[in-house]
């Protein structure tokens, strides 16, 4: 028996002290579907940049075709033969289909390296025959739809002989015709022997598409099966694993008045259906995968984007058209998914704080010095931002503490909606916890919270309601207590759970 | 993070930052550090420079491109540029001369006229940038060749003579034995040192320099500031004008040719980010002083007129280099 295309070994990879891989071993066959399944944050990015060469392992070796090899960068693994197609795409939209595929590896002629654009064409040519599409290779990539562009990133990997592509969520944002084309070139180039690795979301792409599937839990390999021998549910279990103990602290909801309630939201390409209600002292949960419309519906319900269609209401007032400093008026504070975008990082801890409420700290224009000095201290105290010094740069703390500070920005201007869209990405574990007691500490004060997140776990934890979204819709709304993870995670992805 | 300067002590929550470190004052500007050198260095190497005349000379001849380089300042924090102020500036006392001169408005009023001017400009600017979505670059420079051919327009492209007394006293008259237009770059500074430090405005200016998309979310009204920033730079360049065609003693639509690159190369120099966020007026002043000491010094120096131009632009590139090298170096 021959040795596979591609081998690892136990591989694993740390990031500041957490294992994002943690001993993964992977067989990819050649002409073979391999398709990698796992919950957002469970290793499945970093494993394939480990592949591409982007990323480098800490320990774990890689064999191609039973010799073991090591990568530097991307250009090594591409002349190994291992192609990557991200997500977001990585071609040059303003130049041809030809002159992308052949891009960074341009074919030259004569003393002065000038481009032979005859060979340029031809190759690009070859390479789009091999797929078999129909796409001009003089075109503009930026005049393409999402799902030619994506066959032309496939298109170079095949011009530059990649035996394996890994593809990345390609069917994020693809229409279910421009899949239909996808699978159809997966299945020619398979044919020639080319292997793939397939990260999707889509439960249902599976059987469609795989041969193999692998399951990745918290940075390990759970299990690789033949497709055949899986269901949904099996696969659901396997990503969610054991069933949560309690690591959250959670309060009883006493729910009070109507604090804020969407009705049939729609808002650009990713909000279409959002219908929900969050009481005062109660916590609601946004869940949905990456790309679901959370951090939209967020943005559309604090006047940040326009709304299209639907209606929404702030204790028990409907709001048209808003403003954010109307919504802030109102009592809405909005911490962003990128907290970069929530804050003025060269600027001091005091100046953040204040920002979202210059008004309380004024009078006429001028602002008030000492009373300005008075709620930055206080809240940094009641908080525990550390260091402790209000005139320091927000820029020289830690991820927890930024965090702090934008959540200190909105006690101050005296919020009583929050909504949060994934606090606690991109922190540490401890932080975290702290930020879950403060979340519940706004619940106990009476204030109405809804959270965005992709962690069902953490929803399940903080939460006493749950609304899933898929593509823009709400489509179902649980007890946060009489939910199980497996029955979200159904939810959000279009399975079915028997 | 070191705490550099030993500024705080560990638990100390208070706000007020007393006893700079000798690292923050360096911190302050490479302007400070350039003006002092060349101060030190032009007082050994000629006589006449060391002499209160002397100095009261360049605050005089400081004064227009101070006034200038403040309402640049805030429009540079707010991440912003203003190319057209110097057309602004020519626009603005050429309307003031012609309406003296030519229609005989009274005085009073024709410096009102001035003022007017410049912030219609700057809010004309202002709506374009905000609202249309223009880069500021590109909306100012247009505005650069507008303002101009305004002036020209409204002058028939001829000088204007026979300023009031007053207005020429405003350009090169003392007070106290300082210079009257020193006074008004002064009250100027201070103004937009206020406005940016003790005022909601300024705060909405830094932190949309610092970070628009930050600034929207926290409820900043980025148009409305955007637009007042512009009105602001405008203004100023309608007190400039005042002090400008006073010291000439005749107004053309030609005098302001040049200006804003000066009151931008202040600025720089005076350390504030040219992508917003970050810079103080008191900075722009040292860097207005740096360009004027250096002029003057040249002059006494008998360094010819085309030297000064090279030396100015060496000089312009180094303070920025040094800059540069000392916030990577301490990190500030």
């Amino acid at each position: 028996m021959s040795p596979p295309l591609v081998e690892l070994r136990n591989v694993s990879k740390r990031f500041f002290g957490t294992h994002a891989v943690n001993g993964v071993s992977l067989t990819i066959d050649e002409g073979t579907v391999h398709v990698l399944l796992g919950e957002n944050g469970a290793g499945k990015s970093t494993l394939m940049k480990i592949l591409a060469g982007v990323v480098k392992p800490d320990a774990g070796e890689i064999l191609i075709k039973g010799q073991k090899v090591e990568m530097e960068n991307p250009w090594d693994a591409l002349r190994l033969g291992i192609g990557m197609v991200y997500q977001e795409l990585t071609l040059v939209p303003t130049l041809s289909v030809a002159e992308n595929i052949c891009l960074g590896d341009l074919p030259c002629k004569g003393p002065g390296h000038v481009v032979n654009w005859q060979l340029v064409r031809e190759r690009a040519l070859a390479a789009l025959g091999r797929l078999g599409v129909d796409i001009n290779p003089d075109a503009k990539v930026g005049n393409l739809d999402l799902g030619q562009q994506q066959l032309v990133e496939i298109a170079r990997a095949i011009s530059r002989h990649a035996r394996l592509i890994i593809l990345d969520e390609p069917t994020s944002a693809l229409t279910s015709n421009a899949r239909e084309k996808l699978f159809a070139v997966i299945r020619a180039l398979k044919k020639e022997g080319v292997a793939f690795i397939y990260i999707s979301h889509h439960l249902d792409e599976v059987p469609m598409i795989g041969d193999v599937v692998s399951v990745l839990r918290d940075g390990k390999l759970v299990a690789t099966k033949a497709v055949a021998e899986v269901d949904d549910q099996m696969l659901i279990r396997m990503m969610v694993g054991r069933t949560l103990e309690e690591q959250y602290p959670q309060e009883q909801a006493r729910p009070g008045e109507e604090a804020l309630r969407v009705e049939g939201l729609a808002a650009g390409h990713r909000v279409k259906d959002v219908t929900f209600a969050v009481c005062y002292g109660e916590v609601l949960g946004l869940a949905g995968l990456m790309g679901a419309g959370r951090t939209e519906v967020l943005e559309t319900i604090f006047g940040m984007r326009r709304l299209d269609r639907g209606r929404i209401w702030v204790n028990g007032r409907e709001i048209g058209a808003w403003s954010p400093q109307e919504a802030i008026r109102a009592g809405l504070a909005l911490v962003t998914e990128d907290r970069k975008n929530s804050l003025v990082l060269q600027n001091s801890i005091k100046f953040n704080l204040t920002l979202a409420s210059l008004g309380l700290h004024s009078r006429m224009g001028l602002m008030n010095g000492s009373k300005e000095a008075r709620s930055a201290v206080d809240l940094v105290k009641g908080l525990r931002i550390e260091p402790p010094h209000v005139t320091r740069a927000v820029r020289t703390l830690s991820g927890g503490n930024q965090q702090k500070v934008v959540l200190g920005k909105w006690l101050c201007s005296r919020a009583r909606i929050f909504l949060l869209d994934d606090p606690t990405r991109g922190i540490d574990v401890g932080a975290k916890v702290e930020v879950y007691r403060l979340i519940n500490e706004l619940k106990r004060g009476g204030a109405a919270v809804v959270i965005a997140s992709s962690d069902m776990g953490e929803l399940m934890g903080i939460c006493d309601r749950i609304a899933v979204m898929r593509s823009g819709r709400v489509v179902n709304e649980y007890n946060a207590r009489e939910v199980s993870q497996e029955d979200i995670l159904a939810a959000a992805m279009g399975g079915t759970v028997a | 993070m070191k705490d550099l300067g030993g500024v705080a002590p560990k638990a100390d929550t208070s706000v007020k930052n007393r006893g700079m470190g000798v690292f923050e004052l360096l911190g302050k500007g490479a302007a400070g550090f350039a003006l002092v050198l060349l101060i030190v260095y032009l007082s050994l190497a000629t006589p006449s420079f060391l002499d209160l005349n002397n100095f009261l000379n360049i605050a005089r001849q400081s004064s227009i491109n101070a006034i200038l380089a403040v309402g640049q300042t805030l429009v540079i924090i707010a991440a912003g540029i203003d190319l057209s102020i110097g057309s602004v500036m020519a626009l603005a006392g050429c309307v003031m001369a012609v309406a003296v001169v030519k229609y005989g408005v009274p005085l009073f009023a024709a410096v009102l006229l001035a003022l007017l001017t410049g912030v219609a400009a700057g809010f004309l600017n202002g709506y374009v940038i905000s609202r249309g979505r223009v880069p500021d670059f590109i909306v100012t420079l247009g505005g650069l060749s507008a303002y101009k051919g305004l002036a020209l327009i409204v002058t028939d492209g001829l000088p204007i003579a026979g300023i009031p007394a007053a207005i020429v006293w405003l350009g090169s008259g003392d007070i106290l034995g300082i210079p009257v237009a020193a006074v008004g770059a002064a009250i100027v500074a201070v103004i937009g040192w206020f406005l940016l430090t003790h005022t909601t405005f300024g705060r909405a200016v830094l932190a949309m320099g610092g970070n628009q998309e930050a600034a929207r979310v926290s409820g900043i009204n980025l148009v409305r500031t955007k637009i007042l920033v512009y009105c602001f730079a405008g203004l100023c360049a309608g007190i400039a004008s005042i002090f400008m065609v006073g010291r000439l003693n005749s107004a053309n639509a030609l005098m302001g040719t040049g200006l804003e690159l000066s009151a931008i190369a202040a600025v720089v120099i005076g350390g504030t980010n040219l992508f917003g966020g970050q810079g103080g007026i008191g900075g722009t002043i040292l860097g207005v002083l740096t360009m004027g000491v250096l002029a003057n010094g040249l002059d006494l120096l008998n360094i010819s007129a085309f030297w000064q131009q090279v030396v100015l632009g060496v000089v312009i590139v180094a303070v920025v280099v040094f800059d540069q090298w000392r916030r990577r170096r301490w990190g500030m």
